[in-house]
């Protein structure tokens, strides 16, 4: 019955189980934009998101006889989480000049993505906020900056958070205290982000 | 204005807490105490005032479409088994680790052959110089005892042989134990010098019984029978150089292999 709308994610992991790349296929059409988004907010860099997402479909199509049940959308964003610290990491071993933290260059702007009908003060100080914000982002250990973008950006609960970066809950709560601090923190600096620094200062 | 607050422990765990309470994941218990905290608090209310915007700024941040299918490909799910140049190496390889593997284990054998063959001091010398190198140096610095100069291989001897035959040759065993006559250690130089002449290849060994001659060695691996029966020296020198090569060969494979 459910099948005639939409094959549940379950019946797509059995049936990639038996081999069937096309079933694998309706499932990365499912989450590449969750799995490629939480890429780039990890990475801050479009390129090398493109690269972690596809790695990370890949990795998944080779682990799925692992899957043991449970939430495919958790599942992959894990195995993306951990695409992208490689990704990091292997970008940070080729040299300091490709670092991204605190670059500027033409790849970063293109994150922040206009919205349709949006007037132009609103939509300028958005694309301000949300450039201020990614940078932010990238200045926060790896770890804090994950569950940050999960509790935050994906809406996840600290439990699910938890699976996702394979920690306890105490952890994800401490990271995600001192993420927001340290975000807190150097975004109260930025004197360009007008309206987000009144409202953090209350 | 942002009171001061009366209990400042309280207020640092109640901070701590805010971000949880915030996102609604505290236990009804730590909930009620904030919310109770909270009216007393201006610092603490500034900061969940503080914290939801900084969630709502996250959460507003926009969404990137795709910028392209990331469908999987069957030549990209394949990718494992068709690497192009890497099969011959890998056959290559497998022959030489197939050859080390085979050389070391015929070493092994040959050498625990002329070990348990009761042989000459002569063969024992032999073949701990070459077939066992490092077993060698580990007994050459136990006898540092009586230093002396000279005959290389030769000391080794003195660990093998009284295992083996030290009943019979009780007497050479407790004359040479004492720092010994010199026109004895002479003697025995040459023709110890002779016997390690087929192991010289293994470097390492030689140089071990060069720092380590104890004179008292020298006469005991003389006394004993040096022309004895099965000689395996020359077999065991041979294929430790040749479980060397092969090692050697395997190892500069691996590392070329892992460059590409």
């Amino acid at each position: 019955m459910t099948d005639a709308l939409e094959p549940s994610d379950e019946h797509l992991v059995s049936l990639s189980k038996d081999g069937s790349l096309d079933a694998f296929n309706s499932l990365v059409e499912r989450y590449q934009a969750a799995v490629y988004n939480l890429c780039l907010r990890l990475i801050g860099e479009r390129t090398a998101a493109e690269d972690a997402t596809q790695e990370a479909f890949l990795s998944a199509y080779r682990s799925i006889s692992r899957f043991e049940g449970g939430n495919v959308r958790s599942w992959l964003l894990r195995i993306a989480a951990n695409q992208s610290k490689d990704e990091l990491r292997r970008r940070l071993r080729r040299g300091p000049h490709d670092s991204l933290s605190t670059s500027a260059g033409p790849d970063d702007a293109p994150i922040d993505l206009p919205d349709a009908g949006e007037t132009g003060g609103d939509y300028v100080e958005r694309m301000a906020v949300g450039h201020g914000i990614q940078q932010a982002l990238l200045q926060l250990p790896f770890e804090q900056r994950q569950a940050v973008l999960l509790s935050d950006l994906h809406g996840y609960h600290y439990e699910e958070i938890a699976r996702i970066a394979g920690s306890s809950i105490g952890t994800v709560k401490s990271r995600i205290h001192r993420g927001r601090e340290r975000l807190r923190a150097i975004l109260s600096e930025q004197p360009e982000l007008f309206g987000l620094k009144r409202r953090l200062e209350g | 204005m942002p009171l001061i607050p009366l209990f400042p422990r309280r207020h640092a765990r109640i901070r701590e807490m805010l971000d949880a309470f915030v996102d609604g994941e505290l236990s009804p218990s730590a909930k009620a105490r904030v919310e109770a905290h909270l009216p007393s608090c201006a610092p603490c209310r500034d900061a969940v005032a503080a914290t939801r915007a900084l969630k709502a700024s996250l959460a507003a941040l926009p969404e990137a479409p795709a910028p392209r299918s990331f469908r999987l490909t069957p030549a990209m799910v394949a990718r494992p088994s068709p690497r192009p140049a890497k099969p011959a190496a890998p056959a290559f390889l497998v022959a030489a680790r197939f050859a080390a593997a085979t050389s070391v284990a015929a070493l092994a054998i040959v050498g625990t052959l002329s070990l348990t063959s009761g042989g000459g001091a002569g063969d024992g010398a032999t073949m701990s110089a070459s077939g066992l190198p490092e077993s060698a140096s580990l007994k050459v610095t136990d006898t540092t005892g009586g230093g002396y100069d000279g005959a290389g291989v030769a000391s080794t001897a003195q660990d093998t042989v009284p295992a083996i035959a030290s009943p019979p040759n009780g007497g050479g065993v407790s004359g040479a134990g004492v720092p010994s006559p010199e026109p004895m250690a002479g003697a025995a130089t040459p023709s110890a010098d002779r016997q390690a002449g087929p192991a010289d290849d293994s470097a390492n060994a030689t140089r071990a019984g060069e720092e380590q001659p104890p004179a008292g060695s020298l006469a005991l691996a003389y006394d004993a029978p040096a022309d004895d029966g099965d000689d395996y020296g020359p077999w065991v020198a041979a294929l430790g150089g040749l479980s060397v090569l092969t090692i050697a060969m395997v190892t500069l494979l691996e590392i070329r292999r892992r460059r590409t």
